[in-house]
């Protein structure tokens, strides 16, 4: 079923420089070589009839209704699959198609109701519409005939149900599983009249290798396939564009309404990055917005064994604010500050950060990307001179060959996945690095060229033994690097990297990963043409994030992948807004664009806007906060969406630093392990109830819209101006477009955005400026943005995070699909389904030593605590390394996670721990099913 | 593991074929079907795992093949029940089946020991009825009392054998050159070589791929696998080499009922089949020939099996073939039970290991053909021809035919005739002729009703047509067409709906089910027949047929539907009489007439 006002012109755009002129029922047309008449003959406003045909999927040309006359042309050539050629004259309409499509129609309906009242598609079923639009009345076929009107009806998935009696077999369901998810969970079964579609090997949707996507939902011309929510309130009336509130990749979303509720989030086909995909966190798990859960008055309390105690927002606002100016007062200027949340909008985010600085007048603001691609900002500036990756996520459809180091995109990128796999299908070599085995590395239709299955921790030393590989073997492409690279740093690196303990032959050992498979890798890699490094925190979250970011920038420059559509170096990052809070300045030593504070004439520029004298001294980062904390010198916090008890590493620590804090304010949709710490507890609003921007890990700002009116009466940018005023700084706004106005002006990289432009473009991904109006997909093109690449030496340093032979194992931690990080929202969601509780996955091997079965309890204890969870024995792992997802905070993965952290950026190590795991006879403490937030840290 | 490590081996080896692992995935399912017997999850599963796919998908492509659908049971009585078989008494061998084995037809016995299954055309009209166990030789010309000797236990069944007598023939009078003289199987490499084979390939190997085009298109060679496209013509299309891989495709999947020339070739003179392939492949430049035969054909496949192993070992293919002084392969891949398959571009798609769905052209074959790489798809018998065109020169292979029907044909003749079989005569010659003349005319007393004269996907014609020359151009004059040359003969006491239902539940068994039409349409002109024949159609249904007929033709992606429609509107238009007869009196009016 399309999405309200969706236009579908049949096939796919083809691009083209070459243009075709045709006729298509007397109107002269013009379209790129390669476009169907089908497709021709829409952008002239002509409609042919069709229904396997959408522009989402490839001419399939099986339903026959779009034949249609071509002069000198024999017989009726279907639409969809006839090319455009110069010239050509196409008639789509006349008394023998309209025969012949109400005949087709007839032979459709005659094994379908042909009564359209009882179609649970309403108004919005393409059969029903078609079979009215060629005037078919009766059916002439005689009922007594076979049929599949009997069959059952599986309602197994969660959010959706398949009545294969309402199936007209016209296949869009499985292409858009094969073609566009890439799954293949779809088949049909039989062949001619018996054929039906079968989901797996004649199994319910709930036990095929259906991943939920809702692309087959979304395709399905009639109601064979729908939304059970679309059952349960009836069809949209209206629909509003917005963006996904999961993750970094940020997907445009059609929130589809009747009267003020929302029937169903199906994603929009004209918007980037995902062109109409989706994935089962988007499209299906938003129930959380209006779960009863949610927090919807202001509650205040004086100290934290307190109970709760709802209040107006003025009062709350007026505690908070007085609390923050008492404790200002007491322990001096810098003892209090926010943090600002990656889950939250552009506007919020610099909202909260300019609370800080202009009012609480130090530079006390941090963000959660700290804990995640803290390294990925530092590296990538110090080296290319941006943040933010290289690519547009569509770049990776001119990628030859793929690295994903340190991610898993099928299940925490899902839709970025598809768009991927489509690449590998079509050709692209892959190389996977990765201490376990995920699913990238072989599954259906795709298969790694090589996997590097490293122990965990030692990327760097692989890395640099790829570049050895390179320079070594003279695959290094020496002009590239004399036009685009500081040479006299080149030549520094250079003579570092050719050192034989940075060959593969030497890392063979640290790395358990054979010398001849690197340099295969490297190889390859080097070879391209084009080749793209994709990496997700198992890069970042290491004690040499940063190294690790400097040595894949080092690996790209030395090939010349860089600086053009197919290569570069790009984050995968973990929520939807991780990058957007970064670019407004939510870093201690930042301003908006990644400008030091010490900058006088940076600072100069705020101070004017602000109408406030700015502190030039960098302000304290999460951990010190919570050091100060503890030290006494730091007690007042405001956090907007984000659970810092219970993402940070070492809770138990924050537990102490929080509990030390005098004024703790948590801003939040639900109530959370931050807020067991906090005095005052203001209601936020879901992506659903505001204005704003999202900026997603490939620079993209999209336009995030209110839906639905807040469920607390007041949006998140709201309550912080409130907080603001009430605190005395003043701060008047009458729309989020204002802030990004603001934010505009004061931000070179952002000159050029303003909510008019994203109206009109739908999105735009930064740089935004005089010199690039319309945004910038590829970054460094011609030249790198701080001028020169800078290689820099990338010396391999184990953490300092070792087995012992009493913790003999590495435990490291990545997520599924189906959750979102500590599960906050999906867990409020019929995801649960799915994914009950987070598990040890372990080697056959470690196991057995152990003697652990599958299934058993296990205790798994670090240095810094211990956890109990149930073990899962699978071949993934490699023998020595454990690894478990921290979907369900009463698991407490962090219990055992340690401090260690990224040199350059503190960025927790939390993919490198010690571990031991036994048998135990204890049980998980059950804690009241987790309160959580709405912004929790990415821990991929 | 499931499947052995024997059968693990032979898969591996199967994959290293194909330029893409997936051209082993059918037979990597016979060998998984020979071993187990059956499917199932975990199987499907473990196929998988060679050529990265998902069981399930494993599963839909076995889905698609009737061979690997059949009822679970030690032995499968699979009785052909299309028209050739069915005017000589299938239904008869149906229902003692039936009543001794104590099921229906499409079941097993509770026991699994036995089941019973109706198939289409097995390929061996003229020694109708025919029955094969499971994947055994066929059980020709048999009769209830044979059946009842071999019912006691499976092994026996299975392990029967039945062979009918040789029923192809080159007629006195006709220099045969595609058949061996009467008699005689040339199945070895000595043997063809004694006569005179091999040598056409020396000749060609001293011609240009050019020039051995222009000799082919010369010579006026049709293709012989229905169509009848000029096969000169179809080799220019080729794109120049670029390097890369390009191939012949040949199509040996017999399937279209009252067809079995093929097979009389393959099994007869197997040698002359490869030398064809490979000449052909000279001409177009191919680096690899793949034969496609259908699953059924097990003789058929073993005799070419082993002469292209006798090829390999006495070097004639592999790393210096003869005449090519380079690399030239020749495999083969088995089909599983799909008369789709023999439509050129669902049989690629059925090579790359999918299920056998047309693709749609524009790109043609020679495009974007096998793995997307150019390829000309040729008919068994057609490439049959080109070592005589090589040796004889073009002028000789249009005088041994008619006017654009040149050389000669394998003639097939089935039903009521008293000597069905393949005659190797001239295009051209009188249908008369070839039903009395060669196939030993009809029973006494009775006369020629209908004739189908070229496989069941042809518009049959009444008796009183049949004085007319069998070849491509004469048959258009009495709106029929020559198809595959293989007739069908019906006498006087024929019920015409029966036939037509017949034809109908072919098409409807085999439509891919791509195109609406065809899945919906050939459903329901079979059924719309069945309750005609059943006595309960109403004045309405003909006109409902007749428009449905012409809903279908050239609107679907292939040409099943062509000859779906083709057949059905061909039955209404000659024999209306019959279908009224049949609707006004609510029951067969033609008591004598076979049973369906």
């Amino acid at each position: 079923m399309l999405a309200i006002d969706d236009k579908d012109l049949g096939t796919p755009e083809r691009k083209s420089d070459k243009l075709i002129s045709l006729e298509v029922d007397g109107r002269t047309v013009e379209v790129p070589e390669g476009t169907s008449v089908m497709r021709a003959a829409a952008l002239a406003d002509i409609w042919i009839p069709k229904l396997c045909a959408s522009d989402l999927l490839e001419a399939f040309g099986s339903c026959r209704l779009c034949l249609v006359e071509i002069e000198g042309r024999n017989g009726l050539p279907a639409s969809c699959t006839t090319l455009a050629e110069p010239g050509m004259r196409v008639r789509t309409q006349s008394q023998r198609l309209t025969k012949l499509r109400r005949n087709v129609m007839e032979l459709y309906m005659s094994d379908h109701p042909l009564d359209p009242f009882e179609c649970k598609a309403g108004g919005k079923c393409e059969l029903h519409k078609m079979a009215q639009a060629v005037g078919l009345d009766h059916v002439r076929y005689s009922s007594s005939g076979r049929n599949h009107l009997t069959l059952p009806v599986d309602n197994s998935n969660p959010y959706f149900t398949f009545d294969p009696t309402r199936c007209i077999l016209c296949s869009r369901c499985i292409r858009a599983c094969d073609e566009r998810q890439g799954t293949y969970a779809l088949t049909i079964d039989g062949r001619g009249f018996n054929s039906v579609i079968s989901p797996g090997q004649h199994q319910h949707y709930s036990e095929s290798e259906c991943v939920s996507c809702g692309a087959c939902v979304q395709l399905c011309p009639t109601d064979a396939l729908m939304e059970k929510s679309v059952l349960e309130t009836g069809p949209a009336e209206r629909a509003v564009i917005t963006t996904c509130g999961y993750c970094g990749v940020g997907c445009s979303f059609k929130a589809e309404l009747r009267g003020d509720q929302v029937v169903r989030m199906v994603p929009n086909k004209n918007g980037l990055p995902n062109f109409g995909h989706s994935c089962v966190k988007g499209r299906f798990a938003w129930g959380y917005a209006t779960h009863p859960d949610r927090v919807r008055t202001p509650m205040i309390r004086k100290r934290i064994s307190d109970p709760w105690q709802e209040v107006s927002w003025e009062e709350a606002l007026r505690y908070a604010a007085s609390e923050l100016k008492r404790v200002q007062a007491k322990y001096g200027r810098g003892s209090i500050g926010g943090i600002t949340s990656s889950r939250c909008t552009n506007e919020e985010a610099y909202l909260v950060q300019k609370l800080v600085r202009a009012g609480f007048g130090n530079n006390n603001v941090d963000t959660c990307a700290r804990v995640c691609h803290s390294p990925t900002g530092y590296g990538l500036k110090a080296a290319l001179g941006t943040p933010a990756g290289t690519q547009d996520f569509d770049s990776v459809r001119a990628s030859d060959v793929i690295m994903v180091i340190g991610a898993n995109p099928t299940e925490g990128h899902p839709v970025f996945a598809s768009i991927m796999k489509r690449r590998l299908r079509e050709g692209a070599h892959l190389i996977v690095v990765d201490p376990r085995r995920i699913e990238l590395v072989r599954m259906p239709h795709v298969e790694a060229d090589y996997f590097l299955q490293l122990k965990p921790g030692t990327n760097v030393a692989l890395l640099n033994a790829m570049s050895h590989v390179v320079v070594t073997e003279g695959l290094a492409k020496e002009d590239f690097i004399r036009e685009r690279c500081d040479v006299r740093e080149y030549e520094m690196w250079r003579e570092f990297i050719v050192q034989k303990r940075n060959s593969p032959e030497s890392v063979e050992q640290t790395t358990g990963v054979p010398a001849e498979s690197i340099r295969g890798a490297a190889r390859l890699y080097a070879k391209g043409p084009n080749s793209a490094i994709y990496y997700g925190l198992g890069v970042t979250e290491h004690s040499q994030g940063t190294t690790a970011v400097l040595a894949m920038v080092n690996l790209a420059m030395v090939t010349g992948n860089l600086g053009r559509a197919g290569v570069g170096i790009n984050p995968l990052r973990g929520q939807n807004n991780v990058q957007g809070s970064n670019d407004v300045g939510s870093f201690p030593h930042e301003y908006t664009g990644y400008r030091h504070v010490s900058d006088p004439q940076v600072r100069a520029a705020f101070e004017r806007e602000w109408g406030v004298k700015l502190d030039p001294e960098p302000g304290l980062r999460i951990p010190n906060m919570f050091d100060a904390a503890l030290d006494g010198s730091f007690k007042g916090l405001y956090v907007e969406g984000e659970d810092i008890a219970q993402s940070d590493p070492n809770s138990q620590h924050v537990a102490e630093a929080l509990a030390a804090m005098e004024i703790v304010i948590v801003h939040d949709i639900f109530l959370n392990e931050t807020s067991k710490y906090a005095h005052v507890f203001l209601p936020g609003s879901s992506f659903l109830e505001k204005d704003g921007t999202f900026t997603n890990a490939e620079r993209r700002i999209s336009r995030v819209r209110k839906v639905l009116p807040p469920l607390a009466g007041m949006e998140d940018w709201e309550v912080t101006c409130a907080l603001a005023r009430a605190f005395g700084y003043p701060m008047n706004y009458s729309h989020p477009s204002e802030i990004m106005d603001e934010l505009a002006r004061l931000t070179p990289i952002f000159a050029g955005v303003s909510y008019g432009k994203l109206e009109r473009l739908g999105s735009v991904q930064w740089p935004c400026n005089d010199d690039a109006p319309d945004g910038t997909a590829v970054m460094h093109v011609g030249q790198f943005v701080r001028g020169k690449g800078r290689f820099m030496l990338t010396e391999y340093i184990p953490t300092e995070e070792r087995t012992s032979p009493r913790y003999p194992l590495i435990l490291t931690t990545g997520r599924v699909l189906t959750q979102y990080n500590v599960g906050t929202q999906t867990r409020r969601t019929k995801n649960v389904t799915w994914y009950a509780e987070d598990r040890l996955e372990i080697h056959p091997h470690d196991a057995e030593q152990r003697g652990i079965r599958d299934n058993d309890w296990v205790e798994v204890s670090s240095r810094a605590g211990s956890i109990v969870l149930r073990a899962e024995i699978t071949d993934r792992m490699q023998p020595g390394v454990v690894y478990t997802t921290f979907h369900y905070p009463e698991t407490g993965a962090n219990v055992v996670t340690t401090e260690n952290s990224d040199w350059a950026t503190n960025c927790p190590e939390y993919k490198v721990t010690a571990v031991q795991v036994l048998p135990t006879t204890r049980r998980p403490e059950r804690r009241v099913p987790e309160p959580a937030h709405h912004a929790e840290m990415s821990h991929q | 593991m499931i499947l052995s490590a024997d059968t693990h081996e032979q898969i591996r080896k199967e994959i290293s074929y194909f330029p893409q692992a997936r051209g082993a995935l059918l037979g990597a399912l016979h060998l998984a079907l020979r071993e187990r017997g059956r499917f199932d999850r975990e199987t499907f599963a473990e196929i998988g795992q060679f050529f990265g796919m998902r069981s399930g998908e494993v599963a839909e492509v076995a889905s698609f093949y009737s061979l690997f659908n059949q009822p679970r049971a030690r032995a499968i009585f699979q009785v052909c029940t299309n028209l050739p078989c069915c005017l000589r008494g299938a239904r008869a061998i149906v229902r003692d089946l039936e009543r001794r084995l104590g099921i229906k037809a499409g079941t097993a016995t509770s026991d699994g020991r036995f089941a019973i299954q109706e198939v289409e055309c097995l390929g061996s009209c003229a020694t109708a009825p025919v029955v094969q166990v499971n994947l055994n030789p066929y059980l020709e010309n048999v009769t209830t009392d044979y059946l009842a000797t071999i019912l006691d236990t499976p092994e026996k069944a299975l392990s029967a054998r039945r062979p009918g007598p040789m029923i192809s023939t080159v007629p006195p009078g006709v220099n045969g050159y595609l058949l061996p003289p009467d008699g005689e199987k040339w199945l070895t490499l000595e043997d063809y070589k004694r006569n005179g084979g091999y040598q056409a390939i020396v000749k060609a190997s001293q011609m240009s791929p050019k020039e051995i085009v222009a000799l082919v298109r010369d010579s006026g060679l049709r293709g012989r696998g229905g169509a009848g496209f000029v096969t000169g013509m179809k080799w220019s299309f080729m794109p120049p080499p670029d390097g890369g891989p390009r191939y012949l495709a040949v199509n040996a999947d017999e399937s279209e009922p009252g067809t079995f020339k093929d097979r009389q070739i393959m099994e007869r003179n197997p040698h002359l089949f490869l030398e064809g392939i490979m000449i052909s492949s000279m001409a177009i430049e191919a680096s690899a020939a793949f034969i496609y035969i259908r699953g059924e054909y097990v003789e058929a496949y073993e005799l070419v099996r082993k002469a292209i192993e006798e090829c390999y070992e006495a070097g004639i293919l592999g790393e210096r073939a003869l005449g090519f002084n380079r690399r030239f392969d020749i495999h083969i891949q088995r089909g599983a039970g799909a008369y789709i398959c023999g439509e050129e571009s669902g049989m690629l798609e059925s090579m790359e290991g999918k299920k056998g769905q047309p693709r749609k052209r524009p790109p043609f074959p020679a495009t974007r053909g096998l793995w997307n790489r150019p390829t000309t798809v040729d008919n068994c018998e057609t490439v049959s021809h080109v070592p005589s065109i090589i040796l004889n020169g073009a002028d000789w292979f249009k005088a041994e035919g008619a006017k654009n029907s040149s050389g000669h044909a394998l003639f097939g003749v089935s039903g009521h005739v008293k000597r069905p079989g393949i005659f190797e005569l001239r295009l051209g010659v009188s249908l008369r002729d070839l039903i009395y003349k060669y196939a030993g005319g009809l029973e006494e007393g009775r006369t020629v009703k209908a004739v189908i004269p070229g496989g069941i996907s042809m518009p049959v014609i009444r008796g009183d047509q049949i004085d007319v020359a069998v070849d491509h151009e004469s048959l258009r004059s009495v709106n029929s067409l020559l198809g595959t040359a293989g007739a069908i003969v019906m006498d006087d006491r024929t019920c015409i709906v029966r036939v037509a239902l017949v034809a109908a539940r072919f098409f409807d068994h085999e439509s891919c089910g791509q195109c609406t039409q065809c899945r919906e349409g050939t459903g329901w002109i079979y059924h719309t027949l069945r309750r005609i024949e059943a006595g309960e159609g109403v004045a309405r249904d003909l006109e409902v047929l007749a428009d449905c007929c012409n809903f279908m033709d050239g609107k679907c992606i292939c040409a099943l539907a062509d000859g779906a429609s083709w057949s059905a509107r061909a039955f209404l238009t000659q024999f209306r009489d019959d279908f009224e007869a049949h609707i006004a009196a609510g029951k067969c009016p033609f008591p004598e007439s076979f049973e369906v």
